[in-house]
């Protein structure tokens, strides 16, 4: 098997240096800063409880991580140091193995640690081993001391873990889409197993994801393939990928970027793109029939939709914006806490499509509802009228959204045929109503302009400024 | 023998009133919330030439009506108690909209969308309550009727959780206009029901929710509806009239009298 080139693992600690003052015990936090390294990997996230969760990809790439310690003692005959152990600082350090130096007067805030050093204790100094254990957690302790021995004299901070999962989540099963208009409601099975013995990496099984990514394209017409990187073999799975921000679906955790042999396609994210843009390459050519088992076609382009929860209870998704008509396939990829990525999901398809809804087949089979401007069309002699439109618009923007609104408005339209009736047959009338609604119509434009809330709030200043005023002259009066 | 006689009469003043008649505070009116199903005759429109719409969307199930009313009595005559009240209540059918055809109209397959037909009933109506067989002889039943006009404010939404529109052609003109599917109708009812007045159970403690909440009377109820809910036979409008059980309902509550 060929290695990659390993690249060094590089922990940057942030120093909070308080001169000349001794507070007590150390703070180690994983700090949020962003990674000022472009072209490396931050893995995961630290979670609340201030754990870096590492996933496989995580652990074959770099990881930058930002460690702050903070309450530093102050002496010049010692250093800082980071330790890796699961008890440094107490009686029993032996287990306390030394990963970093940072030196006060080295003039640089960060420090290279090789990655072998840091593998090294994840592996137990296994020569030639080149895997991430699937469950291990590594404790991390800031260490003022007078050397780089555990045991040497000085302060220890708290640990700080970095929490390591290999195994991806199980692949979700069961696809089941509903279409809609514009839109599909796609659910499915999450039948994972709560896996607490985790096996070797690329074949044990995390159990169900923490949340969930739907991705979707047109069915029909695959576009240009997109390469993440330089070496133009997207697509390929047989030559090696040297650049750094490619990587091949298809890999079992440990050879993601390098030469991809298996068949068995698998979605994994973009490096150096935080957001999870997929982009799925398999050996099969395309299809414009919604595939049943071989997954998305090598070369599609799709549309990088997304929908997460954050507890795998939710199977559920619907995917708007869609075109009616248009047959679209879906699939979907669990994700497990540590960011690791299922197998892509069976593909279905599913056309959205135009609906029906009650009032549609109510309205369709000869029922009516719809209410018109009944006396002012019947004044005016035209629902398009200037000033009938004007009434309309006062009825939509200010009318309806106030409260009770609608309900004046469906009495209005309740008893406003017989007016209009009214107002139709007698021509002196329908010049009076004309000349009336002319009025209001123009008393309405600037009500209607502010809406209910902008009218309310003019009309509050109005308010205020009239009370302003008789206080004002009250006191004049007074004081005269 | 003055003397006595004199602390008698005063020891007889300064006891507590035991065994004092009760006098209950005044009544002036009576508060209800009422629950049960409630189908409307939307389909018995004759302009649907026998189309069953909110058949085909909603199946067979009733809504289900949650109403208050509010009477106030002006007049106790003996035996009887009469008032004017009014009434308010929400109920809702909701069902997935079917997937349209080429031509747009509904096929049996249903979406993912759903539709709902939203209403709201009000009422205002004349009661009269029958007390004499709960205040005279203790039997603790007051039969009730009602009469009076309703207004049932409606809306319907459709994909995407919009008010519901449809694009139908104008019988007079032939043009295509659009309709929207919100409205008022105008109707009228007769209510009647049967209460069973709760005090009998327990007359001390009923004594003391009036004497400390002025509460005069509680019951539990049941209520026949027959509501003619078409605007007077209009067809231009949505029937909501009752067919929960050939044209009627039954609704069930709670009653204060206070």
């Amino acid at each position: 098997m060929m290695y990659r080139t390993q690249k060094i693992m590089c922990i940057l600690a942030l120093l909070v240096l308080v001169p000349g003052t001794s507070w007590g015990a150390m703070k180690l936090t994983v700090s949020r800063e962003d990674n000022s390294y472009e072209d490396k990997w931050s893995p995961g996230t630290a979670d609340e409880n201030q754990r870096v969760l590492i996933n496989k990809i995580d652990c074959s790439e770099n990881i930058l991580v930002y460690l702050e310690v903070e309450e530093i003692p102050s002496n010049s005959d010692r250093e800082l140091y980071l330790f890796a152990g699961d008890d440094c600082g107490q009686t029993d350090s032996d287990s306390c193995v030394w990963i970093a130096t940072l030196e006060s007067n080295a003039g640089y805030s960060d420090f290279y640690v090789y990655k072998e050093r840091f593998r090294g204790l994840i592996e137990g100094e296994e020569a030639g081993v080149e895997t991430c254990n699937l469950d291990t957690t590594i404790k991390v302790w800031a260490g003022f001391l007078e050397d780089n021995s555990a045991d040497a004299t000085g302060d220890w901070s708290n640990a700080v873990e970095f929490d390591m999962d290999m195994a991806s989540p199980d692949t979700p099963t069961g696809l089941k889409p509903a279409p809609g208009e514009a839109n599909v409601v796609l659910d499915w099975d999450m039948e994972g197993v709560d896996d607490t013995t985790e096996g070797d990496a690329g074949t044990g099984s995390s159990g169900s994801g923490d949340q969930y990514i739907v991705i979707y394209m047109e069915a029909s017409g695959g576009a240009a393939q997109v390469d993440g990187g330089t070496d133009g073999d997207a697509g390929s799975d047989t030559d090696t990928d040297t650049d750094t921000g490619d990587m091949d679906a298809g890999a079992d955790a440990g050879d993601a970027g390098g030469q991809d042999t298996d068949s068995s396609d698998e979605a994994i994210p973009d490096a150096g793109n935080n957001v999870p843009g997929w982009r799925l390459y398999g050996a099969t050519e395309g299809s414009e029939e919604c595939p049943s088992s071989e997954g998305f076609q090598a070369g599609d382009e799709y549309v990088p939709g997304s929908y997460s929860e954050n507890t795998s209870s939710i199977t559920e998704a619907k995917i708007g914006n869609l075109t009616n008509g248009t047959t679209y396939r879906f699939a979907v990829i669990a994700v497990d806490e540590h960011k690791n990525f299922s197998p892509v999901s069976e593909v279905v398809c599913a056309i959205p499509n135009e609906t029906v809804d009650f009032f549609e087949a109510y309205a369709g089979a000869g029922g009516a509802g719809g209410k018109f401007c009944f006396v002012a069309t019947a004044a005016f002699g035209s629902y398009d009228h200037p000033t009938v439109k004007v009434l309309r618009h006062f009825r939509d923007k200010f009318l309806e959204p106030l409260p009770g609104g609608q309900a004046l408005v469906a009495a209005y339209y309740d008893l406003g045929p017989a007016a209009a009736s009214v107002v139709e047959d007698a021509e002196t009338l329908r010049g009076v109503t004309r000349g009336a609604l002319i009025l209001f119509a123009g008393m309405t434009r600037p009500l209607s302009a502010l809406g209910p809330k902008g009218a309310a709030g003019v009309g509050l200043l109005a308010l205020g400024a009239v009370a302003f005023g008789i206080v004002i002259t009250r006191r004049r009066k007074t004081r005269g | 023998m003055n003397r006595l006689f004199f602390c008698i009469f005063s020891a007889l003043l300064l006891l507590p009133a035991v065994g004092q008649a009760y006098i209950p505070s005044p009544q002036y009116g009576a508060f209800e919330l009422k629950l049960g199903p409630y189908k409307p005759a939307v389909d018995d429109n004759k302009r649907l030439n026998g189309a069953t719409p909110y058949q085909d969307t909603f199946g067979d199930d009733a809504m289900f009506l949650t109403t208050l009313e509010l009477d106030w009595q002006f007049w106790h005559p003996p035996g009887f108690s009469l008032g004017i009240g009014g009434s308010a209540g929400f109920m809702q059918a909701y069902a997935k909209a079917k997937i349209a055809d080429d031509e747009g109209a509904a096929t049996d397959e249903s979406s993912a969308d759903y539709t709902v037909l939203n209403v709201i009933p009000f009422a205002l109506l004349a009661v009269i309550r029958i007390d004499v067989l709960a205040d005279e002889l203790h039997v603790p039943l007051v039969p009730f009727f009602k009469a009076g006009l309703n207004w049932y404010l409606w809306w319907v939404l459709g994909a995407g959780g919009n008010t519901a529109s449809a694009e139908v052609v104008d019988d007079t003109t032939g043009d295509t206009k659009t309709i929207n599917g919100k409205g008022g109708t105008l109707g009228w009812q007769l209510n009647t029901g049967l209460m069973f007045r709760l005090d009998e159970l327990d007359r001390m403690s009923a004594r003391t929710f009036d004497n400390e909440v002025g509460a005069n009377h509680s019951y539990l109820f049941a209520e026949l509806v027959w509501a003619w809910v078409d605007r007077f036979g209009k067809d231009e409008y949505l029937n909501l009239s009752t067919d929960t059980f050939a044209g009627a309902t039954v609704l069930f509550g709670v009653c204060v009298e206070f």
